[in-house]
C-alpha cells in the first residue's frame, strides 16, 4: 500500500432508492416504471420544496430498479424532513391518478461522506466506501422488512446511516425527534454499523408490533449500544391506542403487553408509567 | 356509505367561513367512515361532482364484514392514511410551480372519472372553482389554461376538456 496521504473527496449527501418487487412487475411494464423513478425522485423535490438542490445534484445514477443521487451535503437534513414524507405523498397520488401499473412502493436510504465528485459525467461520478454504504443500507433485512410488514399505504421505508442520523437528526438540524427513529443493527456482506429506520406513513404490522418484529427482539437485544453523542433521554419511545404487542430493546430492554380496550400493562420490566402512577426500575441500582 | 360510481368534493371550512377543497374521492372510496367509529363532530362536508351512487351500510354490519373478511387491519390502514392526506388541497401542493398545481388538480379529476361519467374528458370545475381550490387568482388559473392548451393537454376555447392525457400528465410532472 501506498504511504503517501491522498486528499479526501468532497463530502455528498446521498440518497439510495428501490423499488420493491421491481421484478414482481410484469415484464412490458418494467421499462415505464424505471423510466418513472426520476420522473418521482424530480416531484417529490418539488413537493417538498427542494427544487433547486435536485437541480444542484451532483449525480444521478440509476440502476434500473432505483437510483442513487448525490447533493450538497447542506441538503441532508431536509433529504430526512420533509423530502421521505414528500415521497410518501408523491406516490400517494400517482396511486390516485393511477399512475403506475402497479403502485410503487420504495426502500430509501440516506447517507453523507467522500465520493469521487469531479462535476464531470464520467461513470464514476460518485464513486467510493460511501456510495457503497449507501447501496448496502438499502439492502439491509431491517428496512426490507418494514414493508414487508405493512400494508399498501405504507408506500417509503428509510433507512438512515448512523452518520447521517448523527449529523442531520441529533443535531436537531431536520428538525425531527430523535425518537421518532428505531435504531437498528445492519450487515450486508462486509458492511456493519449501525442505521436507524424511519417510516412516513406507518400501517399493518408496523402499528401492531412496532419497527423491529418480535422474533428479532432477542437476536438485536445484545446488540444495543447508544450511538456516540446520544443520550439515554433520546431514545424515549412513545405507543398511543396501542391493540395488540409493543417492544423496546434499548438501553432498558423494556417490554408492555397491552391487554384489552384499557390498554392496561399487564407485564413489564424498566421504569413504567401507568396514569398517574409511575413504577421506576431501580432493581440493577 | 360507498362511493360505487361517480365523483366527490371533500370539503372544509375556513375560520373566516370560506369554503375549502380537502379532497377528491371516486368510486371505491368510503365516505363517513370516520363518523360511524367515533362520536367526534362532523369533520367535513361532501358535495357530489357527476350523477353518483352510493351503497349505504349500517356501522354494524360495516364491522361484522370487516370481522369476517379479517379485513380490519386493512381498514384501519385506510383510515389513517386518509386522515393524513385530508388537509387543505392547496397546502398538499403549496411548493409547486404554479403550473404543475393546476395540471395536477385537473389530472386527479380526470383520473378519478370511471366509465358512468357521462363526459369524463370535461373538466367538471370552472376556471374560478380551479382558482378558489388551488388558492391562485382567476387571470393566474386563465393564463396557465392557456399554456395547457398550447401544448395540446387541453382542448381549444370554449370547452374546458382534457384532450392529450400524456401531456396533462407530463405538465403535472407525473
Amino acid at each position: 500500500m501506498n504511504n503517501t496521504a491522498t486528499a479526501l473527496p468532497p463530502y455528498l449527501a446521498m440518497l439510495g432508492v428501490d423499488i420493491r418487487d421491481f421484478s414482481g412487475v410484469p415484464g412490458r411494464h418494467q421499462a415505464e416504471v424505471t423510466d418513472a423513478i426520476p420522473v418521482v425522485m424530480r416531484s417529490a423535490f418539488e413537493r417538498a420544496g427542494l427544487e433547486q438542490n435536485w437541480l444542484d445534484k451532483h449525480f444521478y445514477s440509476p440502476s434500473g430498479d432505483g437510483c442513487a443521487i448525490g447533493l450538497p451535503t447542506g441538503i441532508l437534513p431536509f433529504l430526512v424532513n420533509p423530502f421521505l414524507f414528500a415521497l410518501q405523498d408523491e406516490l400517494d397520488y400517482r396511486d390516485q391518478v393511477r399512475a403506475d401499473p402497479v403502485p410503487l412502493r420504495m426502500r430509501v436510504s440516506v447517507h453523507v461522506g467522500p465520493v469521487t465528485n469531479t462535476g464531470g459525467t464520467s461513470d464514476s461520478e460518485g464513486s467510493g466506501a460511501a456510495r457503497i454504504a449507501t447501496h448496502r443500507l438499502l439492502d439491509a433485512q431491517p428496512v426490507k422488512d418494514l414493508l414487508t410488514r405493512s400494508g399498501p399505504t405504507t408506500r417509503v421505508a428509510a433507512i438512515i446511516s448512523a452518520r447521517a442520523f448523527e449529523d442531520a437528526v441529533l443535531t436537531g438540524y431536520a428538525g425531527a425527534e430523535a425518537d421518532r427513529y428505531v435504531r437498528v443493527p445492519v450487515e450486508v456482506k462486509t458492511f456493519r454499523d449501525a442505521a436507524y429506520l424511519r417510516v412516513p406513513a406507518p400501517s399493518g404490522g408496523l402499528l401492531s408490533e412496532g419497527f423491529q418484529p418480535r422474533d428479532d427482539h432477542a437476536g438485536t437485544a445484545a446488540d444495543e449500544t447508544l450511538a456516540p453523542g446520544m443520550d439515554a433521554a433520546a431514545v424515549t419511545n412513545h405507543a398511543r391506542e396501542v391493540h395488540g404487542q409493543v417492544e423496546q430493546s434499548r438501553d432498558h430492554n423494556t417490554t408492555y403487553t397491552f391487554n384489552g380496550e384499557n390498554n392496561n400493562v399487564n407485564t413489564g420490566a424498566g421504569n413504567q408509567f401507568n396514569g398517574e402512577t409511575r413504577y421506576y426500575d431501580r432493581r440493577g441500582q | 356509505m360507498a362511493v360505487v360510481s361517480g365523483r366527490v368534493k371533500v370539503l372544509g371550512t375556513e375560520p373566516e367561513g370560506r369554503t375549502l377543497l380537502l379532497a377528491l374521492r371516486g368510486a371505491g372510496d368510503l365516505l363517513g367512515e370516520m363518523a360511524a367509529r367515533s362520536v367526534s363532530s362532523r369533520t367535513a362536508t361532501v358535495e357530489t361532482i357527476d350523477r353518483c351512487v352510493f351503497g349505504v351500510i349500517p356501522v354494524d354490519r360495516f364491522n361484522a364484514f370487516l370481522d369476517d373478511s379479517r379485513a380490519q387491519q386493512v381498514f384501519a390502514d385506510y383510515v389513517i392514511a386518509k386522515l393524513s392526506q385530508t388537509v387543505d388541497y392547496k397546502l398538499e401542493l403549496v411548493h409547486f410551480p404554479i403550473g404543475r398545481k393546476i395540471a395536477r388538480l385537473l389530472l386527479e379529476l380526470r383520473s378519478l372519472a370511471d366509465d358512468t361519467v357521462a363526459d369524463p374528458a370535461r373538466v367538471p370545475f370552472s376556471q374560478q372553482a380551479v382558482a378558489d381550490a388551488l388558492g391562485l387568482s382567476r387571470s393566474t388559473v386563465a393564463l396557465h389554461i392557456g399554456a395547457l392548451r398550447d401544448t395540446g393537454a387541453l382542448r381549444t376555447e370554449p370547452r374546458l376538456e382534457v384532450a392529450d392525457l400524456a401531456a396533462l400528465r407530463a405538465a403535472a410532472g407525473v
